[in-house]
């Protein structure tokens, strides 16, 4: 009642800031380039100037401490991204920025300001190559990040003193050593190839075009270029960049019963040159579509005991959802008020190092120095050195079953000391070990026909529906405008992990598989994995961007084969839908609309 | 002594029509005309009233502190904005639903859609199709609620019509176009920027351009077929100081105009520029001012605001009707509110008063109502309020106030308000009025207020009607002449009625604020122009000061020469 009041109480008049409030951050660069002043050297010597100049006088005074490490990150972004809907570009932005990241430590290795409250320090700064104006930035930026880094270490300090020392992470440094890193890599051009990416946005956003029964579509691309600059006052120094470019086609629709409907394809690669040839993106945007169209009529799922099949890009989305954050050794920080340490970030693996956490089957690694995936597919997570400087390291975390190891940032924990150079940090948040290339493997990988017998087998069993599940729906993947009512009503049930919704799912009997809707999968935990039947031979390279929506997050891969989970809740999806659409859309309108697009036959397995 | 209005240009909403009809706008309305007829055939109950609204944005924002760039963009985009009302013009589904549950669709009824950049027709209909079948659902939804709530409820305070029939408008001007010469103004912001280089007290800086070159079509079922362009290019100016017990020191300049051109010349930005830093400094060793309640000037730009303020947002129809809001002048109509020599009107077909482009000026407002003028107080008298379509007691039309940012819902707001007093004294007389009523009160200083960053006001029952106004340059004027002396760390407080019946003179300095206003349907243009005013008495009350220290450090000094730059194009050839 009184958020209505709050939102419609308090009238203002500015003169300054945005014209637009709501206009976004992304913009697009000025058509005619522009002479911005680039010179090689000038950024890292203001970056290592200040930085020796803080280390040696920034004090507030004899009884505060002094800072014992200083860190620098300056991230130059460049980034075009396209929205298309049914061949018209709906927007078409580019945001070039220089972000600097500072990180002032105070107190000592053992027990300083971090690992407590507090967010990270990332401003917009400006990006020419100006000494002056750099230094200016980085001298008003420590200032700030020294002085709360002391009261922050005042603060964590008292609230130690007043928590009961039971804690048996009572002892553990807060910064692990780690020797100076020097790693540059030549950086070429700053500028992705907007124009290349807006066509075939473009262009595969037509293809939607020829299937009125979806009501809405959209195709995003993005291609960035981030070129990274980290100094340390420990004497680390970092030149290296990253590109990225994805595509995702996205369609919504509704089924005549007004259930909700939608899919998506995702392409990624490193640069626009690397995605798949426009043949082949045009055949997976097609067969997304007819499988959608399809799903309209479908019958709808009955709930129950199933067994599932997770293949293509489910199966990675499945090691992700239930995994990913969990294989993060780096503690959650510690909070003022004792006993509100409620481990909600404290990951379920942490406790359970050299114990079964899967099947014996099953064996899991993250090799950030893989350069190139099964198939010579692109692999976004993979980079040399992390976000704290750290060279990136190959890390065995299960092995036949058994947690051998966790991901590792700077920040210890009483059983890895050590980072392994999966410090990383999302654009706006700090450094915390995040994914960079998981790759699962099984044992005895099947070929599909045996995955499908397996199945069979488990039918014949009695009391189980079998089921294969293709696609799950992501987050991060924009919808079609869902409204704040549909989102405040969402997770209305408060007991066991939030519902798996897969989007592409077919029903397997007797050989047979039959397109399903409106498919939720419940209670599916990380100790799931102890489940895991068998695997496939097929191994899916999937990419995302971990811990961040659009292009904010830390680009991170998972690459997993088929996996076949034998007992899985599955219901049927809840809730009131949308009214379908009462008249028609203007695409059935259009003499051109493909007779195809009507077909009601599912689009036939891979 | 009687004064003369200031001059203005008033343009007629009509004028200057005839424009080709684009290609886009027509293929909006054959949909809009298809939904009409489609949900009026397949809708149970049909829509009435189906309102598209386009704003075609063209930004380019130019920014730099210290010399260097930080920002140089263009940003394009198309937004939608569709309207579907339910019911008739009686009662319909936009009617306040009174209830102690959250109500979603109040929140949820601004949405923005992205249109297709380009005129394809097919595109266009179809985002728009999708768009219009969610929101007449919406809106049928509500209107079964609504109906159910009056069985329920006492009857509402404002019989009220829920929406105003007004005559269609037919209006086609030329779309907005405004060429920028980017180098060159990066150029010339790089170079404003430069001017707080070696300023020790100035702690961030910048400068930006922004230009924002906006086209707007309407159409409605009510046969409605209006397109405007406008440009709107500012150049702000700002920096901020810490004094030395800790409190944040803000300043800044706007230019505002409607063309480059119009903006005035470089000259005239660096002053301001200087002024800033010039400013900033003396602020750094201003004392803090004490609480005071006291006689005072509201110079021309603060002034403004304040009535913006306190005034101009309590005189928005919507608050008159809505049960939740203070009504501080519901019922004054035909009443006195201020002194007797104080007249106010909003007019947005003002395009220019006095030497400034006024940021409020539109020819028609976000509901397809022509822009006029709307006297709000006539020689002290409650003449009448900011109107949209949605009536209230007492008036059943709009008066072409009904204003929005795309996305969001439409209510009445300001454009160009314009205080106008019957009698002036020179400025120097004020300040004599000020000096011999501050001794009649027996204090040894008035204040006077120079500028004010902004404000906001309460204007809603369940807490207190006060505004504050955020002062940023304000000065003591001593009863025995000496010079006047820079104070800081107060803000102005008050009630709106108390505070408006207490100006007892004017000057005839007409100044202009012109600025960007926020509240219920997002930010709008606005502009607010007075002269410099006396006010018996005001209270100014502590602010909330910054504990933080100013740097530890100096300024890096440029220890070592600087390493030469050279400029680089953007976009080099990719490898």
């Amino acid at each position: 009642m009184s958020a209505r009041r709050w939102l419609a109480a308090v009238v203002v008049v500015v003169a300054g800031g945005s014209t637009n409030a709501a206009a976004d951050s992304l913009a697009k660069t000025a058509e005619k380039p522009s002479g911005v002043r680039v010179n090689a050297t000038t950024v890292r010597q203001a970056m290592e100037d200040e930085i020796a100049r803080s280390m040696k006088e920034l004090h507030m005074g004899d009884d505060e401490p002094r800072p014992y490490f200083i860190g620098y990150t300056v991230s130059d972004v460049d980034q075009a991204t396209t929205s298309a809907t049914l061949g018209a570009v709906t927007g078409a932005h580019a945001y070039r920025g220089r972000l600097l990241r500072t990180e002032v430590r105070v107190g000592d290795a053992n027990f300083d300001n971090t690992n407590f409250e507090g967010g990270a320090s990332v401003e917009a700064i400006p990006i020419e190559d100006d000494y002056a104006a750099l230094r200016r930035e980085l001298w008003l930026r420590s200032d700030e990040a020294y002085k709360n880094a002391v009261e922050t270490l005042a603060r964590k300090r008292s609230a130690a003193a007043g928590q009961a020392s039971a804690d048996e992470d009572d002892g553990i440094a807060d910064f692990s050593s780690q020797a100076a890193s020097h790693v540059e890599v030549p950086f070429t051009s700053a500028t992705p190839d907007p124009e290349a990416l807006r066509e075939t946005v473009r262009k595969l956003s037509l293809l939607l075009a020829s299937f009125p029964e979806i009501y809405s579509s959209h195709v995003i691309g993005t291609t960035s270029v981030a070129r990274r600059r980290l100094a340390t006052s420990e004497g680390t120094w970092v030149d290296d960049n990253q590109r990225t470019t994805r595509i995702d086609v996205i369609a919504d629709t509704q089924a005549d019963d007004g259930m909700k409907l939608r899919s998506f394809v995702p392409f990624s690669a490193l640069d626009t040159a690397g995605l798949p040839s426009f043949a082949d993106m045009e055949k997976a945007v097609r067969a997304m579509a007819k499988e959608l169209v399809a799903t309209r009529h479908a019958p709808v799922v009955t709930s129950g005991a199933g067994a599932v099949l997770f293949e293509g890009p489910a199966a990675a989305q499945i090691v992700k959802i239930l995994l990913g954050d969990q294989l993060s050794g780096t503690p959650p920080p510690k909070t003022a008020s004792a006993g509100s340490d409620d481990g909600g970030q404290q990951s379920v693996l942490a406790g359970k190092l050299g114990q079964r956490v899967a099947a014996p089957t099953l064996s899991l690694v993250d090799d950030p120095l893989m350069a190139i995936g099964p198939g010579k597919a692109p692999v976004i997570g993979s980079y040399r050195v992390d976000d704290e400087g750290v060279p990136a390291q190959r890390v065995s975390l299960i092995e036949k079953g058994v947690l051998k190891s966790l991901l590792m940032s700077r920040t210890p924990r009483k059983e890895l000391t050590r980072s392994n150079g999966h410090g990383r940090a999302p654009r706006f948040a700090g450094v915390r070990a995040h994914v960079g290339t998981l790759v699962l493997t099984g044992d005895k990988g099947q070929k599909r026909g045996d995955l499908l017998a397996s199945l069979d087998k488990i039918a014949k069993g009695g009391g189980v529906t079998t089921y294969v599940v293709r696609l799950l729906d992501d987050g991060s993947i924009p919808g079609d405008g869902d409204d704040l009512a549909a989102l405040f009503s969402f997770g209305g049930g408060s007991h066991g992990p939030p519902p798996i919704r897969p989007l592409v799912v077919y029903r397997v009997a007797n050989g047979k598989e039959t397109l399903v809707r409106g498919v939720t999968l419940e209670n599916l935990l990380p100790r799931s994995f102890k489940e895991v039947s068998a695997t496939g031979n097929e191994p899916f390279v999937y990419n995302y961007q971990d811990g961040g929506g659009g292009f904010s997050g830390v680009p991170s891969t998972i690459i997993a084969p088929a996996l076949l989970f034998p007992d899985v809740d599955v219901r049927r999806q809840q809730g009131k839908h949308r009214k379908p659409p009462v008249y028609p859309s203007p695409l059935s309108l259009s003499p051109t609309a493909a007779p195809a697009a009507s077909s009601v036959s599912p689009a036939s397995p891979r | 002594m009687p004064a003369a209005p200031p001059p203005v240009v008033r343009i007629d909403p009509m004028s200057g029509g005839g424009a080709i009809k684009p290609a886009g706008l027509a293929a909006l309305e054959t949909e809009l005309q298809r939904g009409m007829k489609d949900l009026g055939g397949k809708g149970k109950p049909p829509p009435y009233y189906i309102a598209y609204e386009i704003h075609d944005r063209n930004d380019i924002t130019i920014a730099a502190s210290y010399g260097a760039l930080v920002q140089s963009s263009v940003r394009r985009a198309r937004i939608l904005d569709t309207d579907v009302r339910v019911g008739d013009y009686k009662l319909d589904s936009t009617h306040t639903i009174r209830s102690n549950d959250f109500d979603f669709s109040s929140v949820t009824s601004g949405h923005p859609v992205a249109l297709p950049l380009s005129d394809d027709p097919t595109a266009l209909r179809t985002v728009a199709w999708r768009e219009t079948d969610r929101r007449y659902n919406e809106a049928a939804e509500r209107l079964v609620k609504i109906r159910t709530q009056r069985s329920l409820k006492v009857a509402d305070e404002d019989p009220s019509d829920d929406f105003s029939r007004e005559k269609p408008a037919s209006y086609l001007g030329a779309p907005a176009a405004l060429s920028i010469d980017v180098p060159a103004w990066e150029q010339k912001i790089r170079q404003l920027s430069a001017r707080f280089r070696g300023q020790a007290d100035i702690l961030d800086s910048g400068v930006t351009l922004q230009t924002s070159s906006l086209t707007r079509w309407l159409v409605n079922s009510e046969g409605s077929v209006v397109q405007t362009g406008r440009n709107y290019v500012r150049v702000f100016l700002e920096a901020n100081a810490r004094a030395d017990d800790g409190m944040e020191l803000e300043r800044f300049e706007t230019f505002d105009a409607e063309t480059v051109d119009g903006l005035g010349g470089t000259a005239e930005m660096e002053k301001a520029a200087d002024a800033i830093i010039t400013d900033l400094r003396a602020l750094r060793k201003a004392p803090l001012s004490d609480p005071y309640i006291g006689p005072a000037i509201l110079e021309g730009r603060a002034a403004g605001v304040f009535f913006h303020e306190i005034f101009g947002h309590r005189v928005e129809g919507h608050r008159q009707k809505n049960e939740e809001e203070g009504q501080t002048f519901a019922k004054k109509v035909g009443e006195p509110i201020m002194p007797a020599f104080v007249s106010v009107y909003d007019d947005p077909t003002l395009a220019r008063l006095g030497t400034s482009d006024l940021n409020g000026f539109y020819r028609f407002d976000d509901e397809g109502v022509a822009a006029q003028r709307a006297t709000l107080v006539s020689d002290g008298v409650l003449k009448g309020f900011l109107l949209s379509r949605s009536p209230t007691r007492g008036f059943a039309q709009s008066n072409g106030h009904g204003r929005r940012q795309e996305g969001r819902a439409i209510v009445s707001r300001q454009g160009n308000l314009v205080v106008e007093p019957k009698r002036t004294v020179p400025v120097s007389e004020l300040r004599e009025l000020l000096r011999a009523e501050a001794k009649k009160q027996g204090k040894l200083y008035g204040l006077s207020f120079r500028d004010i960053s902004g404000g906001f006001t309460n204007t809603q029952r369940g807490g207190p009607q006060a505004f504050k106004v955020l002062p940023i340059l304000v000065y003591r004027v001593w009863v025995d002449g000496r010079p006047d002396e820079l104070v800081r760390g107060v803000d102005l407080v008050g009630t709106p009625l108390a505070a408006l019946s207490r100006i007892i003179a004017a000057s005839d300095d007409y100044q202009t604020f012109n600025g960007y206003c926020g509240a219920e349907s997002g930010f709008v243009p606005v502009s607010a122009t007075s002269p410099s005013l006396l006010v018996q008495q005001i209270e100014v009350e502590r602010r909330d000061k910054g504990n933080d220290k100013p740097p530890l450090l100096p300024a890096p000094a440029l220890m070592r020469p600087q390493a030469p730059t050279q400029a680089q194009p953007t976009a080099t050839v990719k490898p």
